[in-house]
């Protein structure tokens, strides 16, 4: 990634590469982007690490089954990542960038992330 | 119970507290009025209501039976009254050319066009017998020679139309302006003002009661006699002499048009011939206003061809003694012909035979602004109803179909008050400078009827059939010659803006047409299949939110009765953290289990957003997504401009997807009695408390 595209995505005061983000082997977050792969090239039922941008996110009232989705874009095509039992997660919502690492399952014909271990970027 | 029974729906107070009584018993639950729900009427239906009256009902559109004399009166006003200019007409163009001598000619060009009028009368007793239904130029065209041809003799017709308000409210003006010289700076004002009452009276719906139009029309046709008899005797008696006797010596009346040129009264020297032929074209607007019976045969009382016929007749003659009447006396009066156009030649032949600017004169001078006006109320009834022909077959805006408020075609009588009002300004309201332009339409109009006409006589071959050649066959040559007179001798002067305008309205209305036809083909095509195509699998609400308020629970609480497959609000987040507080309190109301979802906008384009939305949950090509736009609905029109109108923008930017709807949820600001929501409220209220229920209702 070069600098000016880490500029544009991240904003002026995240792009200085730092020591401890530049090194993969130290920074959880660095290792976990790096097995990312485009949402297009995924697998149903297998694990694995996507990143995207949080297109929308969709909040459940009191009275329904506790539940946040929320929609990852990237380059490649959509996927909607579910978290059972939370109704709100602070940084889950629209333009954030996240990575998720997860299984994805076919929910009526749509792909779901169920739960996936998750981190803000 | 009984006072709600009881209760004036109408009366808004008295409506409102029956929803505040307890409820009705068990036994006549059924019976019982609800409780009322108010469709208040908006300030421009009051207003409209307050100036025209009540708005009649469709099956109120009935025609009133004619009989001759009162047929006479309401058909006959538009071509009566063009002998109170026609004269006037001739004597300018001939006395511009030839001087004195004019009055020499005047009574030989009249002749030629009572002939003229003889035949097109001959010729139309022909097409009310043969159409007696619905008659006139562009049926009779439309039937005999088709759609192309009936466009011309329509716009023809209508163009005729404008030119007879034109020229009668400018003519009745002038006639006004005579009486009282003090109104000649106002004339154009005047005018127009004639127009305005005319257009509002006919958007009123004044029927044609025989009345209304008898008293004018037979008041002139009495006062003409008069004048006539008086004239006529008087001159026998050698009372009738020059109004202008210096006029025999070369002194002419300051004001008036003198010959151009030096002295003599070289009858057939130069383009006498033309100037001849541009008198007789001028003269030619006598004979306009022929066509009005054969437009109108259905109003006549059974036998209606026959009636009509007869009424024909007695038009016909009517405006031929006349017209030559006052011609004949005009020879022996020798009236001067003013640049301004008062006093009119027929006020000076009135002044000379009465003696006087006396009340015999007064009594003309009304006579003839009052059937000039009425004349001009002709064509307010045809004109309307000529264009909704031309409607009917996608020639013109479909508007022109529609009946108004008082069941006339209001769209048409303003549109011909507007042009007619404009000409009218354009001119100065000087009948001289808009008789050039008249008579070409309505000459091409017979041509073409008469010529349609001759036609359905060869192909229809009925009984008599040989004699009705000869006639229409004379009577649509006759037309044709007389018309290329008008169009050649009067071309320069104003004709050729109506012999460019008629052809480009033409391509105009084709072209009309063509999308009309275009825009029913795409629509009609395939339609049964369509309408049997099968249902799509899936169906998706999404309620686009604003804010948390109550015009938002008005579009959900519709949602729910919807009870679609997917049901969620969707909020374009421009500004994240009024996002953020939305999701929160979505969350603390637990909005009967409504999901709401927030979509990143961070171009702020909130309707680009939704679109994206839709498009998301359309992509498998078996849903059907409808929107719901909670509108707020502004009391006043200028409470709108104080909010962006996004919900109008969310409408168009989905306009484009394929099975994506969208549904407007009103909400009425400020009304609270108006929405079904609030009445419930109140009803349920008033289940309560009575007296807590009727004070909500009141405050």
């Amino acid at each position: 990634m070069t600098f000016l595209q880490r500029w544009r995505e991240r904003g002026a005061d995240q792009c200085w590469p730092h020591d401890e983000e530049t090194s993969a082997a130290t920074n959880p977050v660095l290792r976990m982007t790096a097995r990312a792969v485009p949402i297009a090239e995924t697998q149903l039922r297998t694990p694995v690490v996507v990143t995207g941008k949080v297109t929308s996110v969709r909040v459940q009232p009191r009275a329904g089954v506790p539940t946040l989705d929320a929609t990852i874009v990237d380059e490649t095509g959509r996927l909607v990542v579910t978290f059972l039992g939370r109704r709100h997660i602070g940084g889950i919502e629209p333009g954030r960038k996240i990575v998720v690492e997860g299984v994805i399952g076919d929910a009526r014909g749509r792909a779901q992330m169920l739960n996936p271990i998750y981190r803000l970027l | 119970m009984v006072a709600m029974a009881t209760t004036d729906t109408t009366d808004t107070e008295s409506a409102g507290s029956t929803t505040a009584a307890a409820p009705p018993a068990a036994a006549n639950s059924l019976t019982a009025r609800r409780p009322a729900i108010e469709l208040p009427e908006s300030r421009g239906y009051r207003v409209k209501k307050r100036i025209l009256g009540p708005a009649l009902t469709t099956d109120q559109l009935e025609h009133e039976r004619l009989g001759i004399p009162t047929a006479v009166a309401v058909f006959s006003s538009d071509c009566i009254s063009s002998s109170a200019y026609a004269t006037e007409q001739i004597l300018t163009v001939l006395i511009g050319a030839i001087g004195i001598a004019a009055f020499s000619l005047v009574v030989p060009i009249t002749f030629a066009l009572i002939v003229v009028l003889m035949f097109l009368i001959l010729s139309y007793r022909e097409t009310i017998k043969a159409y007696p239904t619905a008659g006139g130029a562009y049926m009779v065209t439309r039937d005999n020679f088709g759609l192309l041809p009936a466009q011309v003799a329509g716009v023809a017709l209508l163009t005729d139309y404008i030119l007879t308000v034109a020229v009668s409210v400018s003519a009745g003006t002038a006639a006004l302006v005579s009486l009282v010289p003090s109104l000649g700076a106002w004339s154009v004002i005047i005018s127009v003002g004639f127009i305005a009452i005319i257009a509002g009276g006919n958007l009123k719906g004044v029927r044609e009661s025989g009345l209304v139009f008898a008293i004018p029309t037979y008041f002139f046709i009495g006062m003409g006699a008069l004048l006539l008899t008086m004239g006529f005797f008087k001159w026998f008696n050698g009372d009738l002499s020059m109004l202008h006797p210096g006029m025999a010596h070369g002194h002419w009346p300051a004001g008036s048009i003198t010959r151009h040129g030096g002295p003599g009264n070289g009858l057939l020297y130069g383009a006498a011939l033309f100037v001849v032929l541009r008198a007789f074209a001028s003269g030619g607007a006598a004979v306009t206003g022929v066509e009005a019976i054969s437009n109108g045969v259905t109003a006549f009382r059974k036998p209606e061809w026959l009636n009509a016929r007869k009424a024909l007749f007695i038009m016909g003659g009517t405006l031929g003694t006349l017209f030559l009447g006052l011609s004949l006396l005009s020879t022996k009066v020798k009236p001067a012909v003013f640049t301004s156009g008062t006093p009119t030649v027929i006020s000076q032949i009135a002044q000379e035979v009465f003696g006087g600017r006396n009340a015999l004169y007064g009594a003309m001078q009304i006579a003839t602004l009052l059937i000039l006006v009425l004349a001009a109320n002709t064509s307010f009834a045809d004109f309307p109803r000529l264009a909704s022909f031309h409607a009917g077959d996608n020639f013109m805006p479909k508007q022109l179909t529609k009946r108004g408020h008082r069941l006339v075609f209001s769209n048409g009588i303003i549109a011909l008050a507007a042009c007619a009002a404009g000409l009218v300004i354009v001119t100065d309201a000087k009948v001289d400078r808009l008789i050039p332009l008249y008579a070409i339409g309505v000459f091409t109009s017979f041509t073409l009827s008469q010529a349609g006409m001759t036609k359905h006589h060869w192909t229809k071959r009925e009984p008599g059939w040989k004699h009705g050649i000869w006639i229409n066959g004379i009577g649509a040559v006759l037309s044709f010659v007389v018309d290329i007179i008008i169009a050649v001798t009067k071309f320069t002067h104003g004709a050729w803006f109506v012999i460019i305008l008629v052809p480009v309205m033409v391509a105009l209305l084709v072209r009309l047409n063509r999308q009309y036809e275009a825009e029913a083909d795409e629509l009609e095509h395939e339609a049964r299949a369509a309408a049997a195509a099968p249902v799509l699998r899936r169906h998706v609400v999404i309620v686009a939110v604003d804010r948390l308020d109550n015009s938002a629970a008005r579009a959900i609480q519709y949602a729910r009765a919807l009870v679609p497959d997917e049901l969620r609000a969707v909020h374009a987040a421009v500004d994240m953290r009024a996002a953020d507080e939305l999701a929160q309190e979505w969350t603390r109301l637990g909005l009967s289990r409504v999901p709401l979802e927030i979509v990143e906008c961070a171009d702020r384009r909130v309707p680009r957003s939704l679109a994206e939305v839709v498009a998301q949950e359309l992509a498998d090509g078996d849903t059907e997504v409808t929107v719901l736009v909670p509108q707020r609905q502004y009391r006043r029109s200028w409470h709108q401009l104080l909010h962006d109108n996004t919900s109008k923008h969310i409408v168009e930017a989905l306009a484009g997807l394929p099975h994506a709807n969208v549904t407007i949820v009103p909400y009425q600001l400020s009304a609270r009695r108006a929405t079904g929501e609030h009445a419930a409220e109140r009803a349920a209220a008033a289940h309560h408390n009575d007296a807590e229920g009727d004070s909500e209702v009141h405050a």
